[in-house]
């Protein structure tokens, strides 16, 4: 092609140029995001949680005593005021509860656990206890789910971290593995004023 | 709440249609039967708008699935709670609204436009607009920039050029059938559009039918275990009867019957290796999986008899891996495979453990023939050079063996265990003690392991033998939990051991008024705090 035909040729390739590289950042975006899922690297199972930011559920639970034995008047979240808490959401049925039992333990010696036993009998929450150790400062029993409802919990075990003015700032659903505990909960932990 | 515009206008068309579609896909008539009858609401009307705005809300444990859809335990607790606020007269906004903000909007199967779906939402009207826009630009430059006059002197100019696109337009086209392949095989590779919506109210039928079948395989293992048990009543001498009775335990998950069965068939037979070899690894099944002392003695026994026996090799093999003697695990293993024919049923699973093995082991893998066999490996292989008392001291030298290495590396549960299983089948009381007190002291925090180790002590009265060791073990009792019934007793037993029995009426003391009094025991606590 001669000179003058070239400046006239680079016009229609401009304008298919643009689109298709618009179209190859938004494929290369969504290669890497699918990437990232395969490899597991991006877990689809996080779901944002539209609690954070939220004030913690008040709801009142009937309240299994930390002798292990009893079962007694109740228990909600607001007993926390002014102080900062861990809420755990846990049940004996559920085997990453068993996983998370170690983390569990470790964080109650820096912060106050309320847990709430979801969906599960006083006395397998009891026997699970004394299995695995209990971590948690108060244990409310949620027998049909109605609280886990309230903290739109999707399945244990789920943890929240809550302010001392009793807002929501943080929230992990499934195990507290290694990784979660060193690189999630303890940096909040540590930012709590 | 409500969205009215036209981008959900145009969602909803679409899915009409591909109800449409559905709906031809969906050969067998949808019985009419409730989401689960307890579930169901009385008012019909409600009923229905209970359905409705099921289809809209996300099960958020199966993601991709609505509600209505999923039998997913969370999916029923949101139709309920959905039913709940209906009979409360919220209006189906309300609801949506009440349930977006605890679960977010991704409870929402249609996403809601909102600064973080704008993106989602407006891409595909800005493609669209940015496409109109250089199709015009393209079309009034032609006419504009290309008077027909240049475009004939430019045809003109090369006659090739009239026939053929010129090149940007076929590099355009090929691109653009490149990208639409490509998306076209990947969606092939991983959508499904042939997946039909599939309520779990029509699926009612197919639910029960599933948990009829699955507990009609339960009862007909139970009933199969029940024949063969009878059978090998009337006829006990007929081995066949006793294996039958061994393969019926299996299936029904029942351990102790099924090594039962496998003993009465090896003592039929006298010991036939390949009866022998079931039994083993009935045992090690019991045992989690874990090839015990008793288990690895028959194995050794069987080897003798037949050292080519392949269920023994393996399990053989196994035991090597379990304790840590990769090296031996390989070698076993690889002479299983080199006498196995190549399409025996365990070939893959022995593959794979080979190559776990010299993974742990840190051997390569494509090299490791080279290594030599362990001392444990080799003596097992080479049972069968030897006489029954060289068997046994072989057997010995295992135990102590494992002994030796616990005393070295002590947190070892599993090793633990292993070894007290061993000396309670050898008989050794004293060593058994000391096994026991070494689990517990290797897991110093599980109270049923220091209580075990203690009961064992009373039993055997060796107190006095290890009044170190339970002082250790029963403060740990305490620490753990000083209201323990169990914990309460054995700690006033040793309180009374030492002559305290102060101490051990204020503990039984304790612990009777924590039974209830109609407890089988209770009496008799009663007469030994009298006695006290």
């Amino acid at each position: 092609m001669s000179l003058s035909g070239n400046s006239k040729g680079s016009r229609p390739r401009l304008s298919f140029i643009i689109p298709f590289a618009g179209f190859l950042v938004l494929a290369s975006f969504a290669t890497i995001a699918l990437l990232a899922t395969l490899r597991g690297d991006r877990d689809i199972s996080q779901l944002p949680s539209a609690m954070v930011g939220k004030p913690a559920p008040a709801m009142m639970l009937p309240s299994l005593l930390n002798d292990g034995q009893s079962v007694s008047a109740s228990v909600s979240a607001r007993d926390f005021a002014g102080t900062a808490f861990l809420v755990n959401v846990f049940a004996s049925w559920c085997a990453p509860c068993r996983a998370e039992a170690p983390a569990l333990a470790l964080l109650s010696e820096t912060i106050p656990i309320f847990g709430i036993a979801y969906k599960d009998r006083p006395e397998d929450t009891r026997r699970f206890l004394t299995e695995y150790g209990n971590p948690f400062t108060a244990i409310g029993i949620d027998r049909d789910g109605d609280a886990g409802m309230k903290w739109g919990v999707y399945g244990v075990p789920e943890t929240f971290l809550v302010d001392a003015d009793g807002t929501i700032l943080l929230r992990h659903a499934g195990p507290i593995d290694r990784r979660v505990l060193d690189d999630v909960l303890l940096p909040a932990i540590a930012r709590l004023p | 709440m409500t969205r009215h515009n036209t981008m959900s206008c145009l969602f909803r068309m679409l899915k009409v249609s591909l109800m449409l579609a559905m709906l031809a896909v969906m050969t067998a008539p949808a019985a009419v039967i409730a989401v689960t009858p307890e579930e169901m609401l009385a008012d019909p009307a409600l009923e229905s708008r209970a359905r409705a705005l099921s289809r809209q809300l996300r099960c958020l444990v199966c993601q991709n699935q609505s509600i209505d859809d999923s039998d997913a335990e969370l999916a029923r607790d949101l139709r309920i709670e959905v039913r709940k606020q209906l009979a409360t007269g919220a209006s189906d906004d309300e609801i949506m609204a009440t349930l977006q903000a605890t679960y977010g909007d991704y409870v929402l199967l249609n996403p809601p436009v909102s600064p973080g779906t704008y993106i989602l939402w407006g891409s595909p009207v800005a493609i669209l607009l940015a496409g109109l826009v250089i199709m015009l630009a393209g079309r009034r430059r032609r006419e504009e920039g290309f008077p027909p006059a240049q475009d004939e002197a430019e045809t003109t100019d090369t006659a090739s050029d009239s026939r053929t696109p010129p090149a940007d337009r076929r590099i355009a086209v090929a691109l653009g059938s490149l990208v639409l392949a490509a998306s076209l095989g990947l969606y092939l590779l991983l959508g499904r559009a042939d997946l039909p919506s599939r309520p779990l109210a029509d699926r009612g039928a197919e639910i029960a039918a599933a948990l009829e079948q699955a507990s009609q395989t339960t009862r007909d293992r139970t009933s199969r275990l029940q024949q063969a048990r009878d059978q090998t009543a009337k006829t006990p001498d007929d081995v066949g009867a006793w294996l039958q009775l061994a393969m019926a335990a299996a299936a029904a998950d029942d351990n102790p019957t099924e090594i039962m069965a496998l003993e009465q068939a090896d003592r039929l037979t006298n010991g036939d290796p390949s009866i022998r070899a079931l039994r083993a690894e009935a045992m090690a099944r019991a045992a989690d999986g874990q090839v015990t002392i008793p288990a690895r003695q028959l194995i050794a026994d069987i080897l003798a008899v037949n050292p080519e026996e392949p269920r023994a090799q393996y399990l053989s093999g196994l035991a090597a891996y379990q304790d840590e003697d990769y090296a031996a695990a390989v070698s076993i293993w690889r002479r299983l495979q080199s006498l196995s024919p190549p399409d025996a049923p365990w070939m893959t699973l022995l593959a794979e453990n080979i190559a776990d093995a010299a993974r742990s082991g840190g051997m390569d893998p494509d090299n490791f023939a080279a290594e030599p066999a362990g001392p444990d490996a080799d003596a097992v292989a080479n049972a069968a050079s030897m006489s029954a008392e060289e068997r046994e001291a072989m057997i010995d030298g295992m135990v102590e063996g494992l002994a030796a290495r616990l005393a070295e590396a002590p947190a070892d549960p599993e090793g633990w265990r292993r070894l007290i299983r061993a000396y309670q089948v050898m008989d050794r009381v004293i060593d058994t003690q000391a096994a026991m007190i070494g689990l517990a002291d290797a897991i110093p925090d599980d109270i049923s392991a220091q209580l075990s180790a203690l009961e064992h002590m009373v039993l055997a009265q060796l107190e006095a033998d290890f009044a170190a060791e339970s002082k250790r073990l029963l403060a740990r009792v305490e620490d753990l939990d000083p209201q323990l019934p169990q914990g309460l007793y054995i700690r006033g037993h040793f309180a009374k051991q030492q002559g305290d029995s102060a101490r051990a009426r204020a503990l039984w003391e304790t612990l009777y008024d924590r039974l209830p009094a109609d407890a089988p025991i209770a009496p008799q606590l009663r007469q030994a705090i009298d006695a006290l």
